[in-house]
């Protein structure tokens, strides 16, 4: 061990527990100033621009409009949407958790539509990638957590879902999948 | 000239008979909030939680919800972050938002806008609006 970690380590422990923490305050701060620094501003998509100006929106606020249009339908117990965007299309993918078991393809079908139709309408969107939904669990706990990580149930909402890396629109955006 | 303060900045000057008036760009960036928080459809001015917080302890304009600046004409140009109700159409809220706040800082400036740039930050529930005037109340 280096002679300088060793005195370190010395001048560690005769430090009271107070300075220790506080230190470590410190050390923690510095981490999170440092983060917000060198933080990436949030890739946004311009939905329109005139002479007006220009209206863009963020990921985010896609996100929440995805997971707030899936929460309205009834089945739907909790909705997690991951949306890229890939030159000036949007590709969403969402996690799904169910009610009960009921028909995945037309619950599926249906979300798939009304997120298209939303896009469409609401932003005037008519890029639209590809819309994957997945169904990773069932039941309603009483608990709100996140759908499980491991999928028990999946229905492909397209025929020909590319991997991330095969995507024909690639680009470096694909970066900042989940910005969460 | 009387000596200015440097650290403020401020619009282009307008001359009238009785001397010159200046507008802070804080000044324009407020008019810029209180016009968009009365466009129907808009919940809040600025982004989530944390980027709220963070322009508490802020001193950068853009980090508070709206960026104003001047093109080389004079005229303004304006940024502004908002989010906004689930269920509006949030182009058309987005439109909506771009002229009122053109009018409005032209009407109380006499400057004219060149443009309103809208960032999309979010949508929210209206109950979440409820809640967040409730707080703001308190």
């Amino acid at each position: 061990m280096p002679e300088s970690i060793r005195q370190a380590i010395d001048l560690l422990d005769q430090l009271p527990p107070y300075a220790i923490i506080g230190i470590f305050a410190v050390f923690v701060l510095a981490i999170l100033g440092l983060g917000q620094i060198l933080r990436k501003p949030s890739s946004r998509l311009i939905a329109f621009s005139g002479e007006s100006g220009s209206v863009s929106v963020s990921r985010k606020a896609l996100q929440d409009l995805i997971k707030q249009t899936c929460l309205k339908d009834q089945s739907v117990h909790a909705a997690r949407p991951t949306v890229k965007i890939a030159g000036s299309k949007i590709h969403t993918h969402v996690d799904l958790r169910l009610k009960s078991a009921s028909n995945l393809k037309e619950i599926s079908e249906r979300l798939q539509t009304r997120i298209s139709e939303l896009l469409q309408r609401s932003l005037n969107f008519d890029q639209i990638g590809r819309i994957e939904i997945m169904v990773t669990s069932f039941g309603k706990s009483d608990v709100d957590e996140p759908p499980a990580e491991e999928p028990s149930t999946e229905t492909p909402a397209e025929e020909d879902i590319v991997p991330e890396s095969e995507s024909p629109v690639a680009s470096k955006d694909d970066t900042l999948k989940n910005p969460s | 000239m009387e000596p200015q303060e440097s650290t403020i900045e401020t619009g282009e000057d307008q001359e009238s008979s009785l001397g010159q008036i200046k507008v802070n760009h804080t000044v324009v960036s407020t008019i810029v909030k209180m016009a968009a928080i009365n466009v129907a459809g808009v919940i809040a001015v600025g982004g989530n939680f944390v980027d709220n917080f963070i322009a508490q302890i802020s001193s950068k304009e853009s980090d508070k919800g709206v960026r104003v600046s001047e093109d080389e004409a004079g005229n303004y140009e304006i940024e502004i972050r908002v989010m906004m109700e689930y269920g509006v159409e949030l182009a058309k809220t987005a439109e909506t938002l771009q002229m009122i706040v053109a009018k409005q800082v032209t009407n109380m400036t006499g400057k004219p806008v060149a443009g309103v740039d809208v960032i999309i930050e979010g949508v929210k529930m209206a109950g979440e609006k409820e809640i967040e005037s409730e707080e703001e109340a308190e």
